[in-house]
């Protein structure tokens, strides 16, 4: 009798450890899942708020058309291939993005440095909101990087630690390791982000 | 055969394990403050720290119903004659104590999950912001918010200003707990949006962030009530001395000795009462202090940045040498059950929730990115 009353502790036990770990598993992937899909928003948020920005510039900077071009036109490649990433998500093409992000980058950067000789612009309530806008915009990007990679860090770590690698590796979906999103520009170049700040 | 030595040991056992877990916690909170790696480490720490807490809460508890126990038998046996009969009072006595601290408990979770984040806001006289409403630095202060939001995984909270508080702070709070309907809210003085910049209010933001991450709302609602509740059982000696002397003034003389018993019984409750509220009290605010420490270190993780924290842990440092008064004390009253859930230490107390900004700082210089 006690060894019955036993027995059916420890396979109480077994199935409340079994069940725990397969909850926590799902939470945490679905946190990175969730990660992910974030900086895909605020990449769209950016590429939506920068034609709103030259509309404004455009009234002052009449004679910079050719640097708000190419802010436009670094924004439209970089938008069309976020669109095709979203079809197909192959290394290409997130390498290609990497570049056309970085370029859409040094554009903005380009029109931070012009912005600087003309005061009244700066000085123009809804230039100084939009820009606020924009760097919130940037940070929003990287913090989104940061949190995809620091739950995906998490779930990678649980799901390889002892006893939950046992319960993970009984499961399909927890069988590949999710990746970290690497940063395509160095370390150094992401602190010089186009912060336009007034 | 109960004899007095045998209540003594008894006593003397009690008092041995309270001097153990004295010692224990001290060993506990102790260890390797001068932790140097990454703010995950730094995390792992607090975590572990407030884990054992926990269970030395827990033990703690159990040492004073025991004594509270011992004590009941002790003044039964010494009322009456009749050892069985003694023991049967003793039994129920504490079978009461317990139910009496359970229904407090939970009268008290009661009360307080009531308090909806819109009371809140009217007591503290705080103002919404949303997108349509905001002024520069709000909306510098909304985007923030959105920022860190993303920066934590969590759902975007409801932002309140404290207009006329111009000391520097900010608190969280949430309603619903635990349900489908959670929902938090950031509230942040009208005196912290002005004195401190972009990055300082980030840091101060990714700290209430954590706050919301890691359930402390519920987890101090759930701390308060139990004091709460061991202060109920000195309410319950209070009454009972209160009675007991208003039979003393119409006494009669073959009853007097029940009418010590009941005065000593109700003095020892009392007594019990308050040593369980100290003790909570003291477990509470070392709970508080190691939460602040892992918000600390998350605000790190969130923002990446640990001098926007520090320059504004700084900021009030400065503030508060300088015009000799601390800044961030709140002046409204209606402030004070909510003292736990501010930012920097809203009131100063003898049990303090927050640690000192000089040992916060001195944590956030040792953490690594």
């Amino acid at each position: 009798m006690v060894n019955f009353i036993i027995g059916i502790l420890i396979i109480i036990a077994i199935a409340a450890f079994i069940i725990t770990t397969y909850n926590k598993l799902v939470m945490f992937l679905n946190r990175s899942q969730n990660a992910f899909s974030q900086i895909d928003v605020q990449l769209k948020r950016r590429y939506d708020l920068i034609p709103n920005l030259v509309e404004v510039a455009k009234k002052y900077m009449k004679h910079e058309e050719e640097t708000l071009i190419k802010v436009i036109e670094a924004r439209n490649e970089a938008k069309s291939i976020l669109d095709s990433v979203a079809k197909d998500a192959s290394n290409v093409k997130i390498n290609q993005l990497g570049k056309a992000e970085s370029f859409l980058e040094s554009a903005l950067g380009k029109l931070n440095v012009t912005l600087e000789s003309y005061p009244e612009l700066k000085a123009n309530e809804n230039m100084k909101q939009l820009s606020e806008e924009l760097a919130s915009s940037e940070n929003k990007i990287a913090f989104a990087r940061q949190a995809y990679n620091d739950s995906v860090m998490n779930y990678n770590t649980y799901k390889q630690s002892f006893p939950a690698n046992m319960v993970a590796s009984y499961f399909k979906r927890f069988k590949k390791d999710l990746l970290l999103l690497t940063f395509n520009e160095s370390s150094e170049k992401l602190n010089e982000t186009p912060k336009i700040s007034f | 055969m109960w004899e007095i030595h045998s209540f003594s040991s008894y006593f003397l056992n009690i008092l041995l394990c309270a001097f153990a877990l004295f010692l224990f916690t001290k060993i506990i909170l102790g260890k390797s403050v001068e932790t140097k790696g990454d703010f995950f480490e730094h995390q792992r720490l607090a975590k572990k720290k407030v884990k054992w807490l926990y269970i030395i809460f827990i033990v703690t508890l159990i040492l004073i119903f025991v004594t509270a126990y011992g004590i009941l038998l002790f003044t039964m046996l010494i009322a009456m004659t009749d050892h069985e009969e003694s023991m049967l009072f003793a039994t129920i006595g504490g079978v009461i104590l317990i139910f009496v601290v359970i229904i407090a408990y939970f009268i008290n979770i009661f009360k307080l999950s009531k308090n909806s984040i819109n009371n809140i806001a009217k007591e503290l006289n705080a103002e919404e912001l949303s997108k349509n409403n905001v002024i520069a630095n709000e909306e510098i202060l909304l985007n923030i918010v959105e920022e860190m939001a993303i920066a934590s995984q969590m759902k975007m909270p409801r932002i309140f200003v404290i207009r006329d508080e111009t000391s520097i702070n900010a608190m969280c709070s949430g309603e619903y707990l635990g349900t489908y309907k959670e929902r938090f809210a950031i509230f942040v003085t009208q005196g912290a949006l002005d004195s401190f910049n972009r990055d300082e209010l980030q840091g101060v933001i990714g700290h209430e962030f954590s706050h919301i991450f890691h359930d402390d709302v519920e987890l101090n609602m759930k701390l308060i009530s139990i004091i709460f509740a061991m202060n109920c059982i000195s309410m319950i000696g209070h009454s009972m001395l209160k009675g007991a002397f208003k039979n003393t003034s119409r006494s009669s003389k073959n009853k007097s000795e029940g009418k010590v018993a009941i005065l000593v019984l109700s003095l020892m409750i009392i007594l019990i009462g308050f040593i369980g509220s100290i003790f909570s009290q003291i477990i509470q605010s070392a709970i508080s202090r190691q939460k602040e420490f892992l918000a600390d270190a998350s605000s790190v993780q969130y923002t990446r940045n640990p001098d926007g924290i520090k320059n504004a842990l700084r900021k009030i440092g400065q503030y508060t040498t300088q015009e000799q008064k601390n800044q961030s004390h709140i002046s409204n009253k209606n402030a004070t059950p909510y003292a736990h859930m501010f930012f920097l230490p809203s009131f100063s107390t003898l049990f303090a929730t927050h640690p000192s900004i000089k040992e916060r700082l001195k944590r956030l210089q040792n953490i690594k990115l």
